[in-house]
């Protein structure tokens, strides 16, 4: 708990606070004035642009404007777009799309991962251990961004299996959602199930011989019974672990995957921003992936801690 | 000829061969292992593609033959045209070399001043290291896209921008190494007995540190190169630093998107290159940081 306290106040924060600096200040480092892009560039000095710079804050000093816009960001108020919409209901609408899309393409990892992980390990050098091994290589050579384009080709171009963009929120039609889903899914969780299969692979067949395996084979369990119940399970601790940490890297891939299945999220929202410039959303975004991302990292390190009381000892030991 | 080149002396001609050995021992170990095998041979197929293959067939990739729009696979167009009829084939190899290119060069220039400020931190110490350590752990909070993504928004649209943003991604990796690389050599027994002897403490970190935090390097090369064409490709493709006509692979992925009903072969052509090139990549750095990091290297 100290150490949580400890890492928040001198890290996080601190980190934080800079990058949201370097950010707002980066953006409005950025050529070109929004006013007169919005207002067209025969308005100099007209009411139009005026009007703008004030809805906007561009008229005040720098330092005020960065401290409204701290001070909106706590209140839930995000400022408003190019485009006269709150930035708020922007981000309301695509961040809950990327969460979806990062949930489903980590446990899309995770699953895919684990079930061809224990079948080639159980079936060491035979089919699915050779499937599993071509698989994992594609998926660890191919980017998920082009392996993507791929499976667009293959299952909705040529085989016309599965929609091409989009998506469908999972309350409104569950069917037609999962099915929006599988294509980026699988595109972005294949670097995860790849790590996974390696890994489960090989904590699998380490597991498989131990002594208590050959104890419980010996005293007659059904051979599912003793891989499900008895190998699985010492087998999977060290797969949880790197679960964080592959959580972060699904998420950082839906920046482009979104684009390339036009997936309604973050990711697609930043792209369209930076193309029109619209410097309340590139600026939130930005933010909030750069929270996320430090958020996560922070957990990481948690669950480090609470896992290994070395590093507890040694942090109490410097405070 | 005005000036007569100096002559190579014996020990600078020694060097060029035990390089030059290095180098080919090195590769017939990496083509030794499956995966280094087939590296070598997709790249090699890249490398020829993208920049031996323009010299022997002269299309211009931003010539526009008229009415010969999103055209399959022919003798005439072996990659098919696209959009505005040009040859794919041509702009596909020009878009690989380009793409190379320039991931190619962010890398070398970010990992020199990375390399350059890490040294400097790392020599310096105190205030100076500190500062430059807080600075640069805010860069790397931030994912290496959204940086590159910010970088090159500021900078403007262009292929240069987005170069400089490529660059400026490298940097704060490589820093941290050439940090930690100094601090731990500049304590060695040799710094001291160089110091001893006299030698002013830029001789001590150029002729003697330095030389000794090389490895760390050598490993991160390659896989900073992956990470650089792959963000390259990536932001490209998200409209970032896109120049017209200049065409790279992202930009092609861009433009291939919107004609994946009609035109297929505009998509499959421009990813299956951009794929063997990742691929090729990938694998390399594999086994090449496999190979060069001597911890690893030792339990093999």
């Amino acid at each position: 708990m100290q150490y949580i306290f400890t890492r928040l106040l001198t890290q996080l924060i601190p980190t934080l606070f800079v990058a949201s600096l370097l950010i707002f200040g980066a953006v409005r480092l950025i050529p070109g004035d929004p006013a007169v892009a919005a207002c067209g560039e025969n308005s100099v000095g007209t009411k139009c642009q005026d009007d703008l710079r004030a809805l906007w804050g561009l008229d005040q000093p720098f330092f005020d404007q960065y401290v409204s816009w701290v001070g909106g960001i706590f209140q839930g108020d995000f400022g408003i777009s190019n485009k006269g919409i709150e930035v708020w209901d922007v981000v309301a609408t695509a961040f809950p799309a990327s969460m979806e899309l990062t949930l489903f393409a980590t446990i899309i990892g995770f699953g895919l991962g684990l079930l061809l992980g224990i079948l080639a390990a159980i079936n060491r050098g035979g089919f699915w251990d050779y499937f599993g091994s071509v698989w994992a290589g594609w998926n660890i050579g191919v980017p998920s961004f082009i392996a993507g384009f791929f499976y667009l080709i293959i299952f909705a171009v040529a085989l016309d299996l599965l929609p091409s963009f989009g998506r469908v929120p999972i309350t409104e039609d569950f069917d037609q959602a999962l099915l929006h889903l599988i294509m980026p899914g699988l595109a972005l969780g294949g670097i995860v199930a790849a790590q996974i299969l390696r890994f489960t692979r090989q904590s699998m067949l380490d597991t498989l011989t131990e002594d208590y395996i050959r104890t419980a084979r010996a005293k007659g369990l059904r051979h599912s019974i003793v891989i499900l119940r008895h190998a699985l399970k010492p087998s999977l601790i060290p797969v949880v672990t790197i679960m964080a940490f592959n959580f972060a890297e699904i998420l950082g891939g839906t920046l482009i995957i979104e684009s390339v299945f036009t997936w309604p999220g973050m990711g697609r929202a930043l792209a369209t921003a930076v193309r029109d410039r619209d410097y309340a959303i590139i600026q939130i975004i930005t933010m909030l992936i750069v929270g996320i991302f430090m958020l996560v990292y922070l957990l990481i390190d948690v669950a480090y801690v609470s896992l290994d009381p070395r590093i507890r000892i040694g942090a109490r030991a410097e405070g | 000829m005005a000036a007569q080149a100096p002559p190579v002396t014996f020990s600078e001609g020694y060097a060029v061969v035990r390089v030059l050995a290095t180098a080919g021992r090195e590769l017939k170990g990496i083509a030794s292992e499956p995966r280094g095998a087939v590296a070598l041979i997709l790249l090699g197929a890249i490398f020829f593609f993208a920049f031996i293959f323009p010299l022997i067939d002269p299309t211009d990739p931003n010539w526009s033959e008229r009415g010969e729009k999103l055209l399959g696979p022919s003798w005439g167009h072996p990659f098919g045209t696209d959009q505005l009829s040009r040859d794919l084939l041509a702009r596909v190899s020009v878009s690989a070399r380009r793409t190379i290119l320039t991931g190619f060069s962010a890398v070398l220039v970010g990992m020199s001043i990375g390399i350059t400020v890490g040294y400097v931190a790392g020599w310096a110490g105190q205030l100076v290291d500190t500062l430059v350590m807080r600075a640069l752990d805010v860069l790397m909070s931030f994912p290496g896209l959204v940086l590159a993504i910010v970088v090159s928004t500021i900078l403007g649209t262009g292929l240069f921008s987005l170069a400089v943003a490529i660059t400026v991604f490298n940097v704060p990796v490589t820093a941290r190494l050439a940090r930690a690389g100094v601090l731990r050599e500049r304590e060695r027994d040799y710094a001291l007995a160089a110091r001893t002897l006299g030698a002013s403490g830029r001789r001590v970190l150029f002729r003697h540190v330095a030389v000794n935090t090389f490895g760390a390097f050598a490993v991160q090369l390659p896989i900073a190169f992956v990470a650089s064409v792959l963000a390259m490709a990536a932001l490209n493709f998200l409209g970032v630093g896109i120049q017209l006509p200049n065409a790279t692979l992202g930009t092609m992925l861009r433009e291939a998107q919107q004609y994946m009903q009609p035109a297929p072969h505009f998509v499959i052509f421009t990813a299956v290159v951009l794929a063997v090139l990742m691929i090729g990549l990938n694998f390399l750095s594999d086994v090449l940081s496999e190979r060069l990091d001597p911890v690893r290297r030792r339990r093999v």
